[in-house]
C-alpha cells in the first residue's frame, strides 16, 4: 500500500514523560497518505502525542521523522514551516485578533497555495464573519477558522485534535466532509477523536489509544458494529457519550 | 483660575512624561509578563547616549536617535541574555532586572558621574507661546510633550492594532504556544518587541532630559512612576498606562501646588484606591492580580 | 520545631556566643552585630517569601516605621515625640511595625506575583519621601539622631559585646518565632495559601485574611531588626530606609535563599563580608556592581540561593549526606 511505503510522518517508539508520569509509552505510528485516526478516552495521552509530534513536548524517547528526515531536534515552527499543521483541542483561535487577521498573519507570499480568499470560499460563513474577534466566534465557527489558519501552511500532514468537540452535529458533518475533501487533494491527516462515528467516518483504521499505548488497530466497520469492543476500549457507545 | 489652568497644563505636561516611560514599560510587560525593573536604567541610558551624541555633532535629532536606538539595544540584550532563557518563572526575571538596574546604575554613575545633564532644546521650541483665552506665555516644550505623548500614543495604537507586527503582538499576548505551532519564530517576536521597549525608553529620556534634566536617581524616579502609571491603569494596556499617567501627573502637580508637603500622599492614595476596587488596574486583564 | 531544626539552632547559637572570645572587637562591631541586625529584616521578607510566596520590598519600610516609633518614644536630638519607659517603647515599637505589616498586607491582600513586588515597593518608596518631607513627625531629611541602646541596671547595651549579645538574643528569637511558626496551624494555612490561593478560597477559607496576617507577623519580626538598627546607628532618617537599603535586603534575602530562616543570616554574612572586604577585591566606589553581579549569579544559577546550593551539594556527596542523616537522625524515604 502506498501509505505505508512512504509515510509523510513516522513515529517510532515515542516515549514521553510528564514529571514522573509515563504518558506516552513506546507509540509507534506511520501516516501517509489515507487519514489515520486515534480514539480513545480523555487522558489516555492522545492530545500529548499530537503535541508531542508538533514539538511542543519533548520527547523522553524515541523520535519522530517528517518526510524520511529526523525532526526531534527541530523547533515547533520549523516543523509547522516544514508541514506539520496542528489543530488544537479547544481550537485556540486568538481572541483579540479578528477572523481575518488570523488569515492576514498567515499570508506569506505569492508561492501559497492555500490563499486567504481560498480558505473564505471553503468557509463562505468566515467570510460573512471576518471583521468579528475570535472570542466573539461560535464554537463551529472558531473549528473553521483553526482549520483554515492551519491550512494556510499549506501542510503535507494536518493533526487535528478533537476537531469536533462540543459542535452541533450539522456543523460536525460540514467538517467531516471539508477534511475528506482535503484528504483527497492529498494532505496526510491524523485525527485524534472521542466520537467514534467521526474517526470512523473518515478511517477505515482505526488506532486504539489506552493509558499512553496503541494497543490495537481494529476496522472501522468492525469497532462501528460491536458494542462490546467499544465499551471494552474505550468506555463509549457510538454516540460518542 | 489661571493657576489652576497652568498647573493643570503642568499635569498634563508631567502626565505626557509620564506615558512616554510607561508606555514601554507596560508594552513589554502586556506581551512578555516581564515586569523590567531596568526599564528606567533603559531610560536613563537613553538620556545619557542622546546628551553626548547631540553634544558631539551638534544635532538634537541625531542625539534622540542614537539615545533611543541605544536603549532599543540594550532592551534586546536583555531579552537575549536573560529573560529569554527563564520563560518560566515571572518572579526570577523581575529579580534579575532588578539585579541588572542595581549594576547598570552602578556602571553608568562611573561612567556619566554624578552630574546632572540636560538636553539644549531645537531652537523651534525653545522659547513660550502665549495662550489663547488665558493670557499666560506657556514653554513651548512643554506643549511639544503633550503633542509628543499623544503622537506616541496614537503610533503604538496604529501599530498594534493595524500593523502584521501589531497582531503577532496581539497573537501572542493571546496565546505564544499557539503562535509558536503556527510557524513563527516566537523569540524573535520577543526581540522586536524588546527593542520597542527599549526605544520607548529611551525617547521618553531624550524627552525628559531635554524637557527637565536627568542625573544618577533619574532612574529610580522614572521607574517609580511608571510601576504606579500601569499599576493605576492597568500592566499591559496603553489605554490604562494614559488614564495611569493623567491620573498620577495631574495629582502630583496639584499636590506640589495646593499640598506641597504630601503631594506623593495624593498619588498615593490615588493607588491604594485603585487596588481596592480593581487590583488589575482600571483596564488590567484580571489574570495577574 | 524538628530535631534538625533544634541542632542547628543550638549549634547556631553556641557559636554566636563563643564568637567574641575568638574574634576582634572590629569584626564583632562591624561585621557579626550588622550581620544580626540586616539578617533579622532580611529573614522578615524571605519568611514571607517563603511562608506565603510573596517577595515584600516593604520590610525595610517597616522595620524603619519601629525605628522611628523607638526614636519618638525616646530621647532624640530633634526633640519630637514623647519618652516612655523602655518597656512601653519595645514593645511600642514592635507593635507599631506589626501594625504597618497588617496595612501593607491589606493593601496588598489581593495582589501576587509581581503585583505583589511593584506595590510593596512603591508603598515603600512613597513612604520615604514622606517622611523625607514631613518635619511635625519624622523630622523631614535628617530624621531622629541621638537615639542609643538603653542601659538596663548596670549593663549598658550600646556598649560592643553587651549590644553584639542582644542581637544574638534577638536574632535566636526571631529564628526560634519563624521555626516555631512553621509547625503552628497557622503555618499550615501559610502553606496552603502559598501553594493554592484559589483552593484556599474554595474550601470556605478566607486567604486575603491569612495573607494580612502574615504580613503582620513578619512586620513584627522587622519590627525587631528596626529597633536594633536604629540603636546600632544611633539614628533613623530616610536614607536609613531608602531604596538601596531595600534592595539591600531583598539582596540579603535571595542570596542566602528562602527556603530556611537561617538563610537569611548566611545571606547578610556573605553581604556584609563582601561590603567589608570589597576594596581588597575591586573600586570601592564600584561595590554596587560587585553586589548586583553577585546577586545575578545567584539568581541565575541557584534560584534556591546559598542554601539551595548548600543542599544540593550535601545530596551530591553520599558521605556528607550519611553523615547529616546521622546527626538529624532523619530516615531518608528509599
Amino acid at each position: 500500500m502506498d501509505a505505508q511505503d512512504s509515510p509523510v510522518l513516522s513515529a517510532s517508539n515515542v516515549d514521553l514523560h510528564y514529571g514522573s508520569v509515563h504518558i506516552l509509552q513506546g507509540i509507534s505510528i506511520d501516516i501517509g497518505a489515507l487519514p489515520r485516526a486515534i480514539i480513545g478516552r480523555n487522558g489516555m495521552g492522545k492530545t500529548s502525542l499530537c503535541r508531542a509530534i508538533m514539538g511542543l513536548l519533548p520527547l523522553s524517547g524515541g523520535n519522530i521523522n517528517l518526510n524520511g528526515v529526523a525532526i526531534d531536534h527541530r523547533a515547533p515552527d520549523w516543523r509547522a514551516r516544514h508541514g506539520l499543521a496542528y489543530v488544537p483541542q479547544g481550537r485556540r483561535v486568538f481572541p483579540t485578533l479578528t477572523v481575518d487577521e488570523h488569515f492576514r498573519i498567515m499570508q506569506r507570499g505569492k508561492n501559497q497555495q492555500w490563499t486567504r480568499e481560498r480558505i473564505y470560499d471553503i468557509f463562505p460563513r468566515l467570510a460573512e464573519r471576518r471583521s468579528n474577534f475570535g472570542n466573539r466566534l461560535s464554537g463551529g465557527e472558531q473549528q473553521m477558522l483553526a482549520i483554515g489558519r492551519a491550512l494556510m501552511m499549506d501542510p503535507r500532514l494536518l493533526i487535528l485534535d478533537e476537531p469536533t468537540e462540543g459542535l452541533a452535529p450539522v456543523i460536525v458533518d460540514h467538517v467531516v466532509e471539508i477534511l475528506q475533501q482535503l484528504s483527497t487533494e492529498g494532505i496526510a491527516i491524523l485525527l485524534v477523536e472521542q466520537n467514534l462515528s467521526v474517526a470512523a467516518e473518515l478511517a477505515d483504521e482505526l488506532s486504539i489509544m489506552v493509558n499512553g499505548q496503541i494497543i490495537d488497530h481494529i476496522p472501522s466497520s468492525q469497532l462501528l458494529h460491536d458494542e462490546t469492543m467499544q465499551r471494552r476500549y474505550l468506555g463509549i457507545s457510538l454516540d460518542g457519550h | 483660575m489661571t493657576l489652576f489652568f497652568v498647573v493643570t497644563l503642568n499635569g498634563l505636561s508631567l502626565a505626557a512624561l509620564y506615558f512616554i516611560a510607561a508606555s514601554g514599560f507596560s508594552l513589554v510587560f502586556g506581551v512578555m509578563r516581564v515586569v523590567n525593573m531596568a526599564h528606567g536604567s533603559l531610560i536613563l541610558l537613553g538620556a545619557y547616549v542622546a546628551f553626548d551624541i547631540a553634544e558631539w555633532s551638534g544635532s538634537w535629532v541625531l542625539g534622540a536617535l542614537a539615545g533611543s536606538l541605544a536603549a532599543a539595544l540594550a532592551g534586546v540584550l536583555l531579552q537575549v541574555l536573560f529573560f529569554n532563557r527563564m520563560a518560566g518563572s515571572k518572579d526570577q526575571q523581575t529579580l534579575v532586572s532588578i539585579a541588572v538596574s542595581i549594576i547598570a546604575a552602578d556602571l553608568m554613575l562611573a561612567h556619566w558621574g554624578g552630574l546632572t545633564y540636560q538636553l539644549n532644546l531645537p531652537s523651534l521650541l525653545e522659547g513660550s507661546i502665549g495662550l489663547p483665552l488665558l493670557g499666560v506665555n506657556y514653554a513651548k516644550i512643554r506643549i511639544v510633550l503633550i503633542v509628543a505623548a499623544i503622537a506616541v500614543g496614537v503610533g503604538l495604537w496604529l501599530l498594534i492594532a493595524k500593523t502584521n507586527l501589531g497582531r503577532l503582538i496581539r497573537a501572542g499576548v493571546d496565546d505564544q504556544e499557539m503562535l509558536h505551532a503556527l510557524g513563527f519564530n516566537v523569540k524573535g517576536l520577543f526581540i522586536a518587541v524588546f527593542a520597542l521597549g527599549g526605544a520607548l525608553a529611551g525617547f521618553a529620556g531624550v524627552v525628559a532630559a531635554t524637557a527637565l534634566s536627568v542625573a544618577p536617581g533619574t532612574d529610580v524616579q522614572f521607574l517609580l512612576a511608571a510601576l504606579i502609571v500601569v499599576i493605576v491603569g492597568g500592566m499591559g494596556s496603553i489605554g490604562g498606562a494614559a488614564i495611569g499617567a493623567i491620573l498620577v501627573g495631574l495629582s502630583e502637580q496639584y499636590g506640589l501646588v495646593y499640598a506641597p508637603t504630601y503631594g506623593i500622599v495624593f498619588t498615593f492614595i490615588i493607588m491604594i484606591g485603585v487596588l481596592g476596587l480593581r487590583p488589575q488596574g482600571l483596564f488590567g486583564r484580571g489574570d495577574v492580580g | 520545631m524538628s530535631r534538625a531544626d533544634i541542632i542547628l539552632l543550638a549549634s547556631v547559637a553556641l557559636l554566636l556566643f563563643l564568637l567574641p572570645a575568638i574574634s576582634s572587637e572590629f569584626f564583632i562591631s562591624q561585621i557579626a552585630t550588622r550581620v544580626l541586625i540586616l539578617g533579622i529584616i532580611a529573614l522578615s521578607l524571605a519568611f514571607l517569601a517563603q511562608e506565603i510566596g510573596i517577595i515584600s520590598l516593604a520590610q525595610v519600610m517597616i522595620a524603619g516605621i519601629a525605628g522611628y516609633a523607638i526614636a519618638l518614644m525616646s530621647q532624640n536630638s530633634a526633640g519630637l515625640g514623647v519618652e516612655m519607659p523602655l518597656v512601653v517603647a519595645v514593645v511600642g515599637a514592635i507593635l507599631a511595625a506589626g501594625l504597618a505589616g497588617i496595612l501593607m498586607g491589606i493593601v496588598a491582600q489581593r495582589s501576587t506575583g509581581i503585583y505583589a513586588i511593584m506595590i510593596t515597593l512603591a508603598t515603600s518608596v512613597a513612604f520615604t519621601l514622606f517622611a523625607r518631607q514631613n518635619y511635625q513627625i519624622f523630622n523631614g531629611f535628617d530624621g531622629l539622631a541621638g537615639i542609643t541602646a538603653p542601659t538596663l541596671g548596670s549593663i549598658q547595651l550600646s556598649e560592643t559585646y553587651h549590644f553584639y549579645f542582644l542581637c544574638v538574643i534577638g536574632s535566636l528569637a526571631v529564628l526560634m518565632f519563624t521555626l516555631y511558626l512553621r509547625k503552628t496551624p497557622l503555618g499550615l494555612a501559610f502553606q496552603a495559601l502559598r501553594d493554592d490561593r484559589q483552593r484556599l478560597a474554595a474550601l470556605g477559607f478566607r486567604p486575603q485574611r491569612t495573607v494580612v496576617v502574615a504580613f503582620g507577623l513578619v512586620g513584627l519580626i522587622a519590627g525587631v531588626g528596626g529597633i536594633l538598627l536604629t540603636w546600632f546607628n544611633t539614628r533613623i532618617a530616610p536614607t536609613s530606609i531608602g531604596l538601596d537599603v531595600t534592595l539591600d535586603v531583598l539582596i540579603v534575602a535571595i542570596i542566602g535563599g528562602i527556603g530556611h530562616p537561617i538563610g537569611a543570616f548566611i545571606g547578610a554574612l556573605v553581604f556584609v563580608l563582601l561590603e567589608t572586604f570589597a576594596s581588597d577585591l575591586i573600586d570601592r566606589d564600584r561595590f554596587n556592581t560587585l553586589i548586583g553581579a553577585v546577586f545575578l549569579i545567584v539568581i541565575l544559577l541557584s534560584p534556591g540561593g546559598l542554601i539551595g546550593f548548600g543542599r544540593r551539594v550535601v545530596e551530591r556527596i553520599p558521605m556528607l549526606q550519611t553523615i547529616v542523616d546521622f546527626i538529624t537522625r532523619t530516615k531518608r524515604e528509599e
